[in-house]
């Protein structure tokens, strides 16, 4: 998390009031999503595998004196993503927005696609699709009741094609036509399905940069604003607007969040 | 209520002419899934352009098919890498080095036309999204070593999904998404085998005739696609892939090409 962070004060109250749960949250940009909804005045459900994580989020929260509670979910099951969003509702009255972020581990290791092997892939496929496909199964009666929106993280990878993680960039490729065919049947429900593929420092990508020492330089002069993005300042505002009714109208939309790198 | 609409007259494809330009002649070219309808059909036009076309699938069916089309069939007992290796081999052996594996990404069993997500079961899922991406996997994977060493004017693979990744389908989330992974396979990998000879194409077709049910696609097409008609598998589809595979376009890799008679998505 960036040490510049905005102060609460520098941030719009735009999401007052609203629950927003957050998947992956333990660190790097779930965790930032997770601190600035906060710093927007939601109440935000911090979620991550790492139950340790999670909770040192949730108290960073609380001590900038705004409002989080951690709960421990592995999204590649079910009944974790169905504990947490039923504690939700019963703790909150209501669920109004939920971020899938979380991202496999294998996500950010470089592998030829030829010597991907069935564990890779299907960590992978797990965490970015079939645990997107059990949020929305099991948040849409809740989402639906509050008129929410579901947000998807994806990525740039799975536009512009990243060579070091073929599968990674296939993976996050699918997730764009999710969000886009969710929308049109969420659409008369009032639910809004969106993406945002970021491009932002994040642990993982700070670990592919230790291994690739010229790739953060490299990266960073292909953006247009030529840097690369802080995952609290850059990444979050941008998110808290699909989360919040500033953008009732948008849905279907992969918004990319990158200083200009790709301008698909 | 929608307007009346002077439908156009849709073309009988059993009475329509096949013009093929012979772009292909003794080019092998692999079919997978190639004795489902769909594949059957573009079999049959990949061979009007003079290709020898090899269909490798599950269905048990890929030999006596296959005969229809003067080529060779191939029945793989499993959707993995290794039994695509083993089929891709046999292919080889029987026809010589392989040029291009066109593979269509089709629903698995349980898959139905249209499904809301929150309606859907697990299999069902599966058999929408997880499992035909995985094999696209597998079956991109079984190609690369099939398609070494690098051929005259380059190998190709061809995948050919649905038409909804680009512009979403209620209904077909779970198809649209796995259509969506192919493309971005295609993407990523073009950049990294390119310098190994193989380039990698997608095309979308409507989901309709995917899935065999090429009389759905047409009302809507004669009234919302551009041509008025959907596309033919035999001799549309079949037309674009022969291109795609020649020698004419070794310029050409990465490319994302919708055949569907003009809807027209944003891209």
């Amino acid at each position: 998390m960036n040490d510049a962070r905005p102060t609460r004060s520098a941030v719009l109250p735009t999401l007052r009031g609203r629950v927003v749960l957050v998947t992956g949250a333990g660190q790097g940009i779930g965790a930032a999503i997770a601190m600035h909804a906060a710093a927007a005045e939601a109440k935000v459900i911090v979620t991550a595998r790492n139950a340790k994580a999670g909770a040192a989020v949730a108290q960073a929260i609380v001590d900038r004196g705004d409002d989080a509670v951690a709960i421990a979910c592995d999204v590649t099951s079910r009944a974790d993503i169905e504990a947490v969003v039923n504690e939700t509702v019963e703790r909150f009255g209501a669920l109004h927005a939920l971020v899938h972020n979380a991202v496999s581990s294998y996500a950010s290791r470089p592998v030829p696609f030829e010597a991907v092997d069935d564990a890779n892939w299907d960590d992978q496929v797990g965490v970015a699709l079939h645990a997107a496909f059990t949020c929305a199964q099991v948040a849409f009666e809740p989402l639906r009741a509050a008129q929410g929106t579901y947000l998807l993280l994806l990525s740039t990878a799975g536009m512009e094609g990243s060579q070091p993680v073929p599968a990674y960039s296939s993976i996050k490729g699918a997730q764009r036509a999710f969000v886009k065919s969710l929308a049109r049947e969420w659409g008369p429900h009032g639910v809004r399905v969106n993406g945002l593929a970021p491009l932002a420092v994040t642990p993982a990508m700070a670990d592919f940069f230790a291994r690739e020492p010229t790739a953060a330089a490299r990266l960073a002069s292909r953006a247009a604003l030529g840097r690369l993005g802080d995952a609290e300042t850059d990444i979050g505002p941008p998110i808290n607007f699909l989360l919040s009714d500033q953008s009732r109208f948008i849905t279907g939309q992969t918004l990319v969040v990158d200083g200009g790198c790709f301008l698909l | 209520m929608l307007p009346a609409v002077n439908a156009p007259v849709l073309h009988n494809v059993t009475t329509h002419k096949v013009t093929t330009h012979k772009v292909t002649t003794h080019k092998v070219i692999v079919v997978m899934h190639g004795a489902t309808p769909f594949g059957r059909k573009l079999a049959r036009g990949l061979a009007d352009g003079g290709a020898h076309v090899a269909l490798v699938g599950s269905t048990g069916d890929e030999d006596s098919v296959a005969h229809a089309t003067g080529g060779v069939g191939h029945t793989v007992h499993a959707d993995t890498r290794a039994e695509y290796e083993r089929a891709l081999a046999d292919v080889a052996a029987a026809l010589g080095p392989i040029n291009a594996v066109v593979a269509p990404v089709l629903p698995g069993p349980t898959a139905g036309p249209a499904m809301a997500l929150t309606s859907m079961s697990e299999q069902q899922w599966f058999d929408a999204c997880e499992g035909p991406l995985r094999v696209a996997r597998n079956v991109v994977q079984a190609a690369f070593g099939a398609l070494q060493p690098p051929r005259e004017h380059g190998g190709r693979i061809v995948l050919i999904a649905s038409s909804s990744a680009i512009s979403g389908q209620a209904g077909q989330v779970g198809f649209a998404t796995a259509a969506e992974g192919a493309r971005s396979m295609t993407r990523v990998l073009a950049k990294s085998w390119g310098r190994v000879g193989i380039r990698l194409h997608w095309v979308g077709v409507p989901t309709a005739l995917l899935t065999g049910h090429d009389e759905a696609a047409r009302p809507l097409a004669a009234w919302d696609a551009a041509l008025g008609e959907a596309p033919d598998v035999r001799r549309d589809v079949a037309a674009v892939i022969t291109a795609l595979v020649s020698a004419e376009t070794a310029a050409l890799t990465a490319t994302t090409t919708i055949v569907d008679g003009g809807f027209l998505p944003p891209l």
